[in-house]
């Protein structure tokens, strides 16, 4: 590292660059392996699907331009649309709940109470387990003759089938994402809730404000960032299901209930080899994450 | 070290081609003799070392099988080594279409009977290079196999790949179930599906208003078992997904009939469980665990029982598949075969044609270790295969039976089907109806590049 500082401090008295420039040379060479990192395996496959989308591509033949088309071909594509009707039915499903019962739970977590860290560890077992393995434990729970129709049969409430029927199969996967989706945002949010100073409530009780006053005027508004931060990370981890329609629901089953986008874009590349369609289609998902994060920018910009 | 004269070779030539006329015309299967194995040995071992990748579909009792054959063929050809490489169907498929795509493929792999087309016509294969096997000709091959059973492996004149594994499905029947409700699993085994439907229901069972024991559930969980179900029926009542000219001619009068029929059997009739049919991941356990009198599947079928399975306990007679009691006698035929990646050098391809040719040269080991069926003709005259359990129903459903439908647009037709299954058989759609929307997706799909 020496004779490489000795080489920079020359160059900066050279080029007469005052400490501050120094520093943020620095910081962008330490920076820089994850960028190259970043821009090999991000933003040049994103870059690369963009130029795809444009062109008629199987993977062996050479690529054909055909501008727009493949763009036209989905938005008049059935299939296309019924998966991205279940991405939206997904996406609405899983995350309001999630907001909520994660929010809940932290609100609960950040109160005293005996083995607090002990529950915490239990609650954030779902997210530690891999999705493969979650998904093979769910389905086994969604069976005709699994867990979930066995308590009902005790109640004497007729068996439900889970991922046999075009209207439950959706349903079924929306609670596997909540389950597991509640524990790690609860870890956000207990986060927001402790970065929030403890005289705020303390003043609060001293000017007779209950409990509800207390959420309201100071928790909520002080975690707006943190809100926002889960807000769209839930939403875009929500529309990038893939392994539990896969896995669950046997490649988006039954009659395609449960083929969301990301499925549709993997048929599409890797089972038909239509890899422009897919590339096209990957691009409406990204404007699709990219326009509700503007969104959620802006609303928050203006307040 | 015994040195020979010129005179001692000639003898002893004339007496190998001797050997080998009277071999021949004795066993109807044209394989190589040792003495033509030798002579078309791939590399000869003073050759430049190769090393082949090999690539295929995991199924524990094929991986060992393929690891003893690997090794066997190494010690016999000492400049070739093998290298193995396996994973689950579903991730293997995915690995191969990339890796071949880009470049990176391995020099031999197996490869589903319905991905042919699409590899074929992507010249992701090459043709089979006759000689290493003794071929003269594509009939010669043609004749050391059931006939039928190369179709859907030959493309413009050319043969692309070598059976390895070439199911036809049967009815498999648990032999307690049938018992216990007075019937015997031979004499009783439905011929065609009006019987099926009339047994079915003898053995069926319900408890607490649900399936317990199903008189029968077709397998239709996942694209291709889908498609494993609906073509043999369709093909029975003398119809087809495309026409000669690719055309979708899947909704017509005998589409709506098979598909029908499946609706019959399962909605109207009650028989077996629509829901558990379709489950994710279960489709094999319902009979492994005797919960389901009769079941279709391959020869391969028992191979994946465990031990301890109900199955097993209960013993398991192998029918033929039920057919329609006037229609034209039809099954299912798809397996897996063995090719070559094209754009490996000569030398690899010519050494994985050969380790082909000696992998498949007994098809009866194959049975007993991997319960899969090669359709060579011959082997199954023969005292040993003739102690094989269900062997004649094995080739007489392997003699009916019918490739799916061949086109490089088989992902989306499958899928399509399958949407058209699950909306009639859970949903109760119409038939007509289901196969309209299947049509229009294939139509739809088939005109997109």
């Amino acid at each position: 590292m020496r004779p490489f500082n000795a080489i920079l401090n020359t160059i900066s008295r050279k080029l007469h660059l005052t400490v501050t420039r120094i520093q943020n040379i620095w910081g962008f060479i330490f920076l820089l392996p994850a960028l190259i990192l970043l821009c090999i395996f991000k933003i040049y496959p994103m870059l690369l699907a963009f130029r795809y989308s444009f062109f008629e591509y199987d993977l062996i033949s050479p690529e054909r331009f055909i501008g727009l088309e493949n763009y036209r071909f989905l938005f008049s594509d059935d299939l296309f649309k019924q998966s991205l009707g279940a991405s939206l039915y997904y996406v609405v499903g899983s995350v309001v709940p999630i907001w909520v019962l994660s929010l809940v739970l932290a609100l609960a977590f950040n109160r005293a109470m005996p083995f607090k860290n002990v529950l915490r560890s239990i609650y954030f077992m779902p997210v530690v387990m891999p999705a493969v393995v979650v998904a093979v434990l769910w389905q086994f729970l969604f069976q005709p003759f699994g867990v979930f129709n066995a308590i009902l049969n005790i109640f004497h409430i007729p068996a439900v089938n889970w991922l046999s029927s075009t209207s439950m199969a959706m349903p079924s996967l929306i609670l596997i994402g909540i389950w597991r989706g509640v524990p790690y945002f609860m870890i956000i949010f207990l986060a927001g809730l402790e970065a929030i100073p403890k005289e705020y409530y303390e003043a609060a009780t001293i000017d007779g404000a209950n409990a509800w006053k207390s959420f309201r005027f100071i928790t909520l508004p002080l975690l707006k960032p943190t809100m926002a931060l889960v807000m769209i990370m839930s939403v875009t981890i929500g529309i990038m299901v893939f392994v539990n329609p896969v896995i669950v629901t046997n490649y988006g089953g039954p009659a395609g209930a449960t083929r969301v986008l990301p499925l549709y874009i993997y048929q599409t590349s890797f089972e038909f080899y239509k890899m422009g369609l897919a590339s096209a289609a990957s691009i409406v998902l990204f404007a699709i994450v990219m326009v509700f994060t503007l969104i959620r920018f802006s609303v928050s910009n203006e307040e | 070290m015994i040195k020979l004269n010129k005179k001692a070779i000639s003898v002893l030539l004339l007496i190998s081609l001797l050997s080998v006329s009277l071999l021949t015309a004795w066993v109807a299967i044209p394989t190589l003799t040792a003495a033509e194995e030798k002579a078309v040995a791939a590399p000869a071992a003073k050759e430049e070392p190769v090393t082949i990748e090999f690539w295929f579909h995991e199924f524990a009792p094929e991986v060992e099988r393929v690891k003893e054959l690997a090794a066997q063929y190494s010690a016999e050809h000492p400049n070739v080594k093998i290298n193995i490489t396996s994973a689950p169907l579903a991730d293997y498929t995915q690995k191969l279409s990339v890796a071949m795509a880009t470049g990176t493929g391995p020099d031999l792999y197996d490869l589903g009977t319905w991905f042919m087309s699409t590899y074929q016509t992507k010249k992701m294969m090459a043709p089979v290079q006759l000689d290493v096997f003794g071929w003269k000709t594509l009939d010669d091959a043609r004749k050391a196999y059931i006939p039928g059973t190369l179709d859907g492996l030959i493309y413009d004149g050319k043969l692309y790949a070598i059976p390895v594994q070439m199911n036809s499905f049967s009815l498999f029947i648990n032999n307690k179930i049938f018992t216990d409700a007075g019937l015997d699993p031979v004499k009783d085994a439905p011929k065609t599906w009006d019987d099926l439907i009339m047994v079915a229901k003898k053995v069926q069972t319900v408890k607490d208003g649900v399936v317990d024991i199903s008189g029968f559930d077709f397998s239709a969980n996942g694209a291709n078992w889908h498609m494993f179900m609906f073509e043999p029926i369709l093909h029975q009542y003398g119809g087809e997904i495309l026409d000669a000219n690719g055309k979708v001619i899947v909704n017509n009068e005998a589409g709506v009939k098979a598909l029908s029929l499946m609706k019959k059997i399962v909605v109207d009739e009650g028989i077996g469980d629509a829901v558990r049919t379709n489950a994710a991941g279960t489709k094999d356990k319902y009979y492994e665990n005797g919960k389901r009198a009769m079941w279709e599947n391959g020869p391969f079928a028992p191979f994946g029982f465990s031990k301890d399975a109900q199955i097993v306990k209960d013993g398991y007679t192998a029918s033929p598949l039920p057919q329609l009691k006037d229609g034209t006698p039809s099954t299912l035929l798809y397996g897996f075969a063995w090719t070559v990646n094209p754009a490996s050098s000569e030398a690899k391809q010519k050494a994985a044609w050969d380790f082909i040719r000696f992998a498949t040269k007994d098809p009866q080991k194959w049975l007993t270790s991997c319960g899969f069926f090669i359709p060579m003709v011959g082997w199954t005259d023969t005292a040993e295969a003739q102690k094989t359990p269900f062997l004649d129903v094995y080739v007489h459903d392997a003699s009916l039976g019918r490739y799916l439908v061949v086109s490089e647009y088989y992902n989306e037709i499958s899928q399509a089907i399958t949407r058209a299954i699950d909306k009639v058989l859970l949903e109760k759609a119409d038939p007509k109806a289901a196969l309209d929307t299947a049509a229009d997706e294939i139509n739809k799909a088939m005109k997109k590049q």
